[in-house]
């Protein structure tokens, strides 16, 4: 009967000193650590290290020419619709844009559909803009809508886009020939945007 | 007296255990660089996230970046005493970049940090997450050029990361 009451004392006393000692730890000030993440995306910035214009070559005309629709392919193929008033070359030179960046990251790239060559007088109209880029070819919509997307390969070879477009003889033909470019007055040219998405 | 050890324990557990949710990373977002760029210190205030970047010809920085945030929870009322690291390193596993100076924002100041020794401020918990939210900012510098710059830095990419550390202090 002793021994059994002291058992219990001491079982009293085992749980007050643990008792006793969680309030201590509760009374402590006491810390929490906690770790907070940082980043940074450092990208190069877009470079354009070459770039060549479209060319639909020398197209030859009648003297009762009327309309055509000569299409310049991004990959450089010629095709006219109006083959009995014009000779069209089987084939021009492709716009070309080189650029640079971080390989790795994406672009976003978009391209006005529309623009316009001249020869100082007279104005014809350039519509169906295309680009290649990654072997893929996509139809360009305006500078404010997404053509495609590509991701920079680092290699000067490959991050490149080439583009083709649709030039438009009126119904009233070609009245003076010469040069039109988009240069000269009244001409047009297409705009390529490419920025990191 | 197995119920009354079992009822303390349980309102001690309850005043012990006061969690500090972590609610987001900071992030000074897409910078861009020209090759052969000079030195770069890029600020993020953690009062509001602006973001202002020197060298505007050979660094382009977004306007805004993402201060790093965590919310302390606790008792309304209790008051706490906060401190930090001062040079958390973000790396993208070939160059480590220093956070040269991070500093904290809370209840409308902020304080530079000072090491996780000492404490920097105190706040009172109100309960109202607004509030009780620490942001945390800094100055990244970019030192040493541009090789190896391009690429995702992160405190958690190593080697050479360094997450920030904050220490919340409960009186």
């Amino acid at each position: 009967m002793i021994a059994h009451t002291k058992n219990r004392q001491n079982t009293l006393r085992a749980k007050l000193t643990i008792f006793t000692l969680f309030v201590s730890f509760a009374m402590a000030s006491h810390s929490l650590d906690t770790e907070v993440g940082a980043s940074a995306t450092f990208v190069k910035a877009l470079s354009i290290t070459g770039n060549s214009d479209m060319s639909f070559g020398v197209i030859q005309y009648t003297s009762n020419n009327a309309a055509n629709e000569i299409t310049l392919s991004p990959d450089g193929a010629i095709s006219c619709t109006n083959n009995s008033d014009y000779i069209c070359p089987p084939s021009g030179a492709r716009g070309e844009v080189k650029f640079s960046g971080s390989a790795g990251f994406e672009l976003e790239i978009s391209c006005e559909a529309s623009g316009a060559i001249s020869n100082g007088s007279e104005i014809f109209q350039l519509d169906a803009a295309a680009i290649n880029i990654g072997e893929s070819t996509y139809n360009c919509l305006g500078t404010g809508s997404s053509a495609a997307q590509y991701t920079l390969t680092g290699d000067v070879e490959s991050d490149a886009l080439y583009l083709g477009s649709r030039l438009n003889i009126p119904e009233t033909g070609i009245s003076e020939g010469g040069e039109y470019a988009s240069d000269y007055s009244g001409g047009d040219p297409i705009t390529i945007r490419i920025v990191y998405q | 007296m197995k119920v009354f050890f079992g009822i303390i324990t349980y309102i001690l557990l309850s005043f012990v255990v006061l969690p500090c949710a972590h609610a987001a990373d900071l992030d000074f977002g897409a910078i861009e660089y020209v090759p052969g760029a000079g030195n770069l210190n890029a600020i993020l205030d953690p009062a509001d996230g602006s973001l202002s970047c020197n060298r505007p010809n050979q660094y382009t920085c977004q306007s805004f970046g993402t201060p790093g945030s965590t919310l302390i929870t606790g008792t309304p009322g209790d008051v706490v005493s906060i401190a930090c690291r001062n040079t958390p390193d973000i790396a993208n596993g070939i160059r480590t970049l220093k956070i040269a100076q991070a500093n904290i924002h809370i209840d409308n100041t902020t304080h530079d940090c000072k090491g996780l020794n000492n404490s920097v401020t105190n706040h009172t918990i109100s309960g109202v997450q607004v509030q009780d939210t620490v942001y945390w900012g800094g100055k990244l510098k970019v030192t040493g050029g541009t090789d190896n710059l391009s690429g995702y830095f992160s405190s958690t990419q190593g080697p050479g990361g360094q997450s920030q550390r904050i220490r919340i202090i409960f009186q």
